[in-house]
């Protein structure tokens, strides 16, 4: 370890920082753990201090795929055995141990939206420094908290956009970041708003055709956007040296924290054991009231939720795979990671044919070249859901 | 942590519902922090019994001001851990723990430097890495110096990276 210290010769302006003495530092911030101020600032500028963080990111991430890989799933068995032997199982272990499906599961994360009220589509994109952001309605409602790259190598491409209802009609917008100093963030936003007598068919044409205005955005500073016959939204975020807790790679749980689900790509959908659909997007949410949707194409959606709801049929999950029969035919969904705490054991889960799932929802032309995951909440989505 | 001593107690009186859940939560976890202490997953699934079995025969051992149960638990895991490997004649080295299979170059690099990392600092990352434990969790578990915790992960993740470099470099000689 001296031996590669000594490589490491560079030194901070104004200050005795090298690498010798930012390395411990460099492993307590993949632990999540606060690190001085002059050791943040030697390691964004020193290139071997980067690289140790990144491959301790990496070696991190692997650690919890070969976690995810071995798994024991006995749990399972234990957990839909019949009930007299749930009741003894403890002690009477069993010696099968059936693998988790292994999927890559790199340093990926993650474009995630929280959601209150609203309905988001997500992607996962790469940024070694991030811009946490919330939009906020004319009204001071939460309408997206987003996390994306505060550094895009390129501007990211939008994806659908985040709709939302409001009693006088619907407001739809796109954020995406342009352009990022360090210091502050230049985002791009598309916002249109329909009146309740308005239209409001097409807003996934309507949106991306609106003009994208630029602003410059400070980090801890209100930023306020204009919409046509609306008012204004509101713009606030953040920049962040390292993913948050529970969304940073080396801070992730093998399991979600009680109360929690996380859906991590690539998503696998099978029907009887052959392969239906594959890929997905990332998203995490609270288990109570909400709900998750896959999208396979050129099938439609499958709704799936933590309690009951109407028409929808129980399923069995269990970490990352979830088991379900619609209409005699046995579905299996397989997630990178695992999705829920052991502790819950079942779900709910419906399917709807179509590209759209509520009626305000967009539709992207390729919509059925590639699968994709959407979150939000249960009672809205029912509340809305289409007709076609 | 209410909840945690309602679930102690409950143990503690021989509620074996409420064992059966703290069981049904933690085997898995347990089991997957012994294989790196033991090596591989056979022992790691009788060592992990035998830590259950323990707590539910002495639940008394457990005080709720020190830490949670889980800690608990996996510092009792921990010490039947080192008893098994005191009670196994020598038969030289230390089992490497059993692959998992790999997606490509690098990660089987990366995770053939881990196998040869000692049980102590295989079990450490794994605590962190894995299972989330805090320094201080980490602490209570191992009976060491919060301070000491953040050395040793750091001294295990240079050591992982200076045998994956050196796995790395002799590679690409090979080749």
């Amino acid at each position: 370890m001296a031996a590669d210290m000594a490589r490491c010769v560079c030194r901070e302006e104004g200050g005795d920082v090298n690498c010798e003495k930012a390395a411990e530092s460099v492993s307590a911030l993949c632990d999540g753990e606060r690190i001085p101020r002059e050791v943040a600032e030697h390691l964004g500028a020193c290139e071997e201090c980067k690289a140790r963080l990144n491959e301790y990111l990496q070696m991190s991430a692997e650690l919890r795929r070969m976690a995810i890989i071995a798994a024991p799933q006995r749990v399972r068995d234990v957990f839909w055995g019949p009930q007299e032997t749930m009741k003894s199982s403890w002690w009477q272990m069993l010696r099968e141990s059936v693998r988790i499906p292994r999927f890559a599961f790199g340093l990926m994360l993650v474009a995630i939206a929280s959601l209150g009220a609203g309905i988001a589509i997500v992607r996962a994109n790469n940024s070694e420094r991030w811009f946490q952001f919330e939009v906020r309605t004319r009204h001071g409602g939460t309408a997206l908290r987003g996390l994306t790259s505060a550094e895009p190598k390129e501007p990211e491409p939008n994806g659908g956009p985040v709709v939302t209802h409001e009693a006088g009609g619907t407001l739809a917008f796109t954020v995406r970041v342009l352009a990022g100093t360090g210091g502050s963030e230049k985002l791009g936003v598309r916002a249109i708003w329909l009146p309740r007598d308005a239209d409001q068919s097409g807003i996934e044409e309507r949106v991306p055709a609106a003009p994208e205005k630029d602003f410059w955005v400070i980090p801890g500073q209100k930023l306020s956007v204009p919409v046509n016959d609306y008012g204004e939204i509101e713009i606030t975020g953040r920049l962040l040296d390292k993913l948050p807790d529970d969304q940073n790679p080396s801070e992730m749980r093998l399991y979600p924290k009680e109360g929690q689900f996380r859906l991590i790509s690539p998503q696998v959908l099978l029907v009887d054991g052959h392969l239906l659909s594959k890929g997905g997007g990332n998203g995490y949410n609270f288990t109570k009231d909400s709900f998750f949707a896959y999208y396979a194409p050129h099938d439609g959606w499958y709704v799936f939720a933590f309690k009951a709801f109407p028409g929808a049929t129980e399923g069995k999950i269990n970490a990352n795979e979830v088991e379900f029969t619609l209409d005699g035919r046995n579905y299996t969904l397989l997630a990178a990671a695992p999705i829920v705490d052991t502790s819950v054991t079942r779900i709910w889960v419906q399917h709807h044919a179509g590209a759209r799932l509520v009626d305000s929802q967009p539709v992207s032309p390729d919509r059925d070249s590639h699968s994709s995951t959407m979150f939000g909440d249960l009672n809205y989505m029912l509340e809305h859901l289409t007709k076609e | 942590m209410a909840d945690e001593r309602e679930l102690w107690e409950r143990i503690c009186r021989g509620d074996s519902g409420a064992f059966d859940g703290f069981y049904q939560e933690n085997f898995a976890r347990l089991t997957g922090f012994l294989r790196q202490l033991l090596g591989n997953t056979q022992t790691a699934e009788d060592v992990a019994q035998e830590t259950f079995l323990h707590l539910w025969h002495k639940p008394n051992g457990f005080h709720p001001e020190n830490g949670s149960l889980r800690e608990y638990l996996f510092g009792i895991g921990r010490k039947r851990a080192a008893e098994w490997w005191r009670q196994r004649k020598p038969t030289g080295d230390e089992q490497e723990p059993e692959k998992t299979g790999c997606e490509t170059e690098t990660s089987s690099l990366v995770e053939e430097a881990f196998s040869k990392l000692g049980a102590d600092q295989r079990s450490l990352l794994w605590l962190k890495v894995v299972e989330g434990q805090s320094y201080v969790e980490l602490a209570e578990i191992l009976e060491i110096p919060v301070g000491t915790v953040k050395s040793r992960l750091f001294a295990a993740r240079e050591e992982w990276r200076r045998i994956w470099h050196g796995a790395s470099a002799g590679k690409r000689v090979a080749t």
